[in-house]
């Protein structure tokens, strides 16, 4: 007994010595990857959701480092809200690129990463929604805006209906979907709601979860009686699916000050 | 001295003519021919099989902490698949949840357990004898199906292994990283062992428990009904070029939903023709409510005639936490309780309440004013005696006591009945943020209790001079336990026996023939919609929902011409297997559950008590924020195909992974 005791403690002494030796000095990943995905038809950058979320997602970049395996884990990294991206530690290497979003699927990239490489893509967003004029605050605790909502793209593979449109209201500069998850002011249009494509449509703040007639019974919800700022964005999507989930298109992001009362 | 002489020289004797050959089995280990020779040996593998299966019942806990299995899980306490599909709420069921666990390695081992039977069986026939043979090989390969399906409704297409793969004696590691089968192969691999099983399965089951030849027909049309739709409503496409083939390993191409529909009905058809099994009816009477409602609930806690495959549960063998987990506040003898409290778009579904033009519960009368009712109870009192049989409403009877939930108590000046709907009424929020002094309100049970809380009634009150303000469950303002929705759930709950410490014993009714019925509904009104004509497909589905009916006591159809939307089969189906971790996957197969739920709330029934009006006010709203959670509901459609396990993507890279991880 005691001479096994001696064996199993001798050998975990010869693991942990064979074990101590390497240590990770290898050197960090500096590479840098950046760029932009633009409107191909406007050239104005292509306003998303930030990340991966719960019901969504904003453009993902998925990089699969075909270096060493040519079947890797993939790596995905997320733009800014205007579709920006900027990533600093990318490893040395051969990467198959592929950018999904709220857009026409575009082809794959492969292309080696070594010091700064910069990629500007150009794609047909499902949607292109505008401002009409800028949001107006009202005196009872609401806000509204005006838009367009118009097809980004003809082709005939991206056609489906127009599904959800939001009013997003925010109490930071991020506005969207992404970061919607108690909103109060914000204003769901589904279904009978609903607004037509290109013509210009009027939303007003404060129905987060529907109005009527699509939820009978709900009630609008007003700003505080103190003033504040908010920011409000417009998104929509329609009934098609990129990267397995639901992806919105959007207007830039404005400011407003609510009106005390 | 002497003594150990003699013992040295016997043993020293013994030890020439022990020089035999070693070459004997060990006698302290199981072989092959030990487990497969006896009809005992094969029965406990038989046994293991049978308890692994991957069965959504009183122990499926959709939120284990992967890697446990979520499967036969003790845990299965707080999280309540019921709390995800809008048919009830739950403390702690907060948003859309997905399945935490994957099932993908426990699935592969069960049917390579599977497959080692249906490998080794046949080679000792003779000792087994040929129907216990027979029977042996139709049940795997029944498990087998049963197994496969529970992998192609979470993934879709899945490696299809029918034989044991002997790594690494035969097979090297390549070998392995077998590639996902489409979709639709699985689909009919499912439909083609069933249709074995169904051939050489005995018309009644050897031993309670065990699957019959009828048994496996009625799984059959539970599967194809689900391929049906998967062909017909799915909108999700992936390809995996497989060294040269193109394969679907996402959806099913569209133009097969007719076969798998026509499979299913013709499956549920054998099962009805077979004459076995009927609808439940022991206890039902003729325009008598009450006793439908009893029957209905009888249904469910007693061996009857509708019972298909049953999973038993017992004190002495297996147990589980169903009763600890959604018992009523009031009954509890320890332990949790409240997790699941059926909601008002529930309660919308069923007829014999009164209902706006909106199809919304009825509340408040067309002067705007709240209805007053001595008991909240009395606003159900025509309501289908199904819906009484599985929902628990405010002041019911049960175990012999009244279950009081009420929200609070209102003190204001209710001007002869003429009572304003609060400033929450159909609102987000917690009652608890309008800071109004004339709601008198619990924030938790202890302060319920607290003599201070009392609230002093008016004179004449029928309840006395004084009254809690929350009922005993509840509900009270912040997180704890007790009621949260207005209702309780009552379908499986029994009247006597344990409800605490994982104690419950109800048996789970994994198939029963109202869900035959209900299958072959859906494909035969799918059928006629599509214009097939085989059979008068229309009527049969018209005949089925009208039974179920019948025995729920609901308002049946009057004529075929009624039947004119999918979504009335549907909503019957939501109705009558409510509460049976079905609809989950119904919503799931019918593509709807991310429409229903984008940013959704669900709607509750608080109960107040007026002391001016001496009557109970009934107010809807969505369910209330407590404890900083918002149970706001949004569906990721991303999850129609869940995530296959890194773990399995990362042995196998063959094993492409489903869109949207």
């Amino acid at each position: 007994m005691k001479s096994i005791k001696h064996i199993v403690w001798s050998l975990l002494l010869m693991a942990v010595i064979a074990s101590c030796g390497e240590d990770d000095n290898y050197p960090a990943p500096a590479e840098v990857f950046k760029g932009s995905i633009v409107d191909k038809e406007t050239g104005e950058p292509l306003q998303t959701d930030i990340g991966p979320f719960t019901g969504g997602s904003g453009v993902r970049i998925r990089m699969m480092e075909y270096s060493w395996s040519a079947t890797p884990q993939p790596y995905d990294m997320y733009t800014e809200m205007d579709g920006t991206f900027n990533n600093t530690k990318i490893f040395k290497g051969n990467y198959g690129v592929t950018v999904e979003g709220p857009f026409v699927a575009i082809p794959a990239d492969t292309f080696d990463i070594a010091g700064t490489v910069e990629k500007n893509y150009e794609v047909e967003p499902f949607l292109r929604i505008e401002w009409v004029s800028e949001p107006v605050v009202n005196d009872d605790g609401t806000a509204t805006v005006q838009v367009k909502i118009s097809r980004g793209t003809a082709n005939p593979d991206y056609q489906q209906a127009l599904t959800e449109v939001w009013l997003y209201v925010s109490e930071t500069q991020y506005v969207g979907a992404f970061s919607n998850a108690n909103q109060t002011f914000s204003t769901m249009l589904t279904g009978a709601t609903l607004p037509a494509l290109d013509a210009t449509v009027s939303i007003t703040t404060g129905w987060p979860t529907g109005m009527p007639p699509m939820k009978p019974d709900a009630k609008q919800k007003f700003f505080p009686t103190y003033a504040r700022n908010y920011f409000l964005r417009v998104g929509a999507r329609i009934n098609k699916q990129m990267i397995g989930t639901n992806v919105f298109n959007y207007t830039t992001v404005k400011e407003i000050t609510t009106k005390a009362r | 001295m002497k003594l150990r002489k003699i013992i040295l020289t016997i043993s020293f004797a013994a030890t020439f003519s022990a020089c035999s050959d070693l070459n004997i089995q060990p006698i302290n280990v199981l072989g092959e021919g030990d487990i497969y020779g006896s009809n005992d040996g094969v029965m406990s593998q038989v046994a293991r099989i049978y308890s692994r299966l991957p069965m959504e019942d009183f122990k499926y806990y959709y939120a284990a902490a992967s890697p446990a299995s979520m499967f036969n899980s003790s845990g299965a306490l707080y999280k309540q698949m019921a709390c995800l599909t809008g048919e009830a709420v739950g403390r702690d069921t907060q948003g859309a949840d997905t399945e935490t666990s994957p099932y993908w390695d426990e699935a592969y081992a069960e049917i390579r357990d599977i497959n080692t039977l249906l490998e080794n069986v046949p080679d000792h026939a003779d000792a087994l004898g040929e129907t216990e043979t027979k029977t042996y090989l139709a049940e795997a390969r029944f498990c087998r199906a049963y197994t496969y399906y529970a992998l192609v409704k979470r993934y879709g297409g899945v490696p299809l292994i029918a034989t044991t793969i002997d790594y690494p004696a035969s097979v090297d590691l390549a070998g392995t990283q077998i590639f996902r089968a489409s979709e639709e192969a699985i689909w009919d691999f499912i439909a083609a062992e069933l249709d074995e099983a169904i051939a050489n399965l005995p018309e009644t089951s050897p031993v309670k428990g065990r699957v019959n030849k009828y048994v496996a027909a009625a799984f059959k049309s539970r599967a194809m009904v689900h391929a049906g739709s998967i062909a017909k409503y799915n909108t999700i496409e992936q390809t995996q070029d497989q060294n040269g083939t193109t394969v679907r390993t996402c959806g099913v191409p569209s133009g097969r939903a007719n076969d798998y529909y026509k499979a299913a009905f013709e499956a549920a058809q054998m099962v009805i023709a077979g004459g076995k099994y009927a609808l439940y009816k022991g206890q039902w009477v003729a325009g008598d409510k009450a006793a439908q409602a009893k029957n209905f609930r009888a249904l469910f806690l007693n061996e009857t005639t509708e019972n298909i495959f049953v999973k038993y549960y017992d004190a002495n063998n297996a147990t589980h936490s169903y009763d600890e987990s959604v018992q009523p506040y009031q009954t509890k003898t320890g332990g949790n309780d409240s997790e699941v409290s059926p909601t008002m778009d529930f309660i919308e579904m069923f007829d014999g309440i009164a209902k706006d033009e909106n199809g919304l519960f009825d509340n408040i009368d067309d002067n705007g004013y709240y209805r007053l009712f001595n008991s909240p109870l009395d606003a159900f009192a025509n309501a289908e005696p199904r819906l009484r049989a599985t929902v628990l409403l405010p002041m019911d009877t049960y175990r012999g006591k009244v279950i009081e939930i009420r929200r609070g108590i209102w003190t204001g000046n209710a001007n002869s009945g003429k009572i304003t709907p609060t400033a929450k009424e159909g609102d987000l929020g917690n009652v608890a943020d309008l800071n109004d002094p004339l709601f008198s309100l619990a924030s938790s049970l202890s302060t319920n209790l607290d003599p201070k809380s009392l609230v002093p009634l008016e004179a004449g009150d029928p309840h006395g001079a004084k009254m809690t303000p929350s009922g005993v469950n509840g509900p009270v303002s912040a997180w704890d336990f007790g009621n949260t929705g207005g209702t309780y759930l009552l379908k499986y709950l029994t009247e006597t026996g344990p409800t605490t410490g994982g104690n419950s014993t109800q048996s789970w009714i994994e198939i029963r023939f109202a869900e035959v019925l209900l299958n072959q509904a859906e494909a035969a009104y799918e059928l006629y919609q599509a214009g097939a004509s085989e059979a008068n497909y229309h009527n049969v589905a018209f005949t089925n929902i009208n039974s179920i009916r019948e025995r729920a006591g609901a308002i049946m159809l009057a004529n075929e011409a009624d039947l004119n939307s999918i979504d009335t089969v549907r909503k019957e189906r939501r109705k009558e297997l409510a509460f049976e971790n079905k609809t989950y996957w119904d919503l799931k197969r019918w593509r709807i559950i991310a429409n229903e739920q984008t940013n959704r709330h669900w709607r509750i029934l608080n109960p107040f008590y007026s002391t001016n009006a001496k009557q109970y006010f009934l107010s809807v709203k969505y369910q209330e924020p407590r404890g900083g959670f918002q149970y706001n509901f949004t569906f990721d459609p991303k999850n129609y195909y869940q995530q296959i396990p890194v773990t399995e993507t990362t042995k196998n890279p063959n094993t492409k992974q489903n869109p949207g991880f």
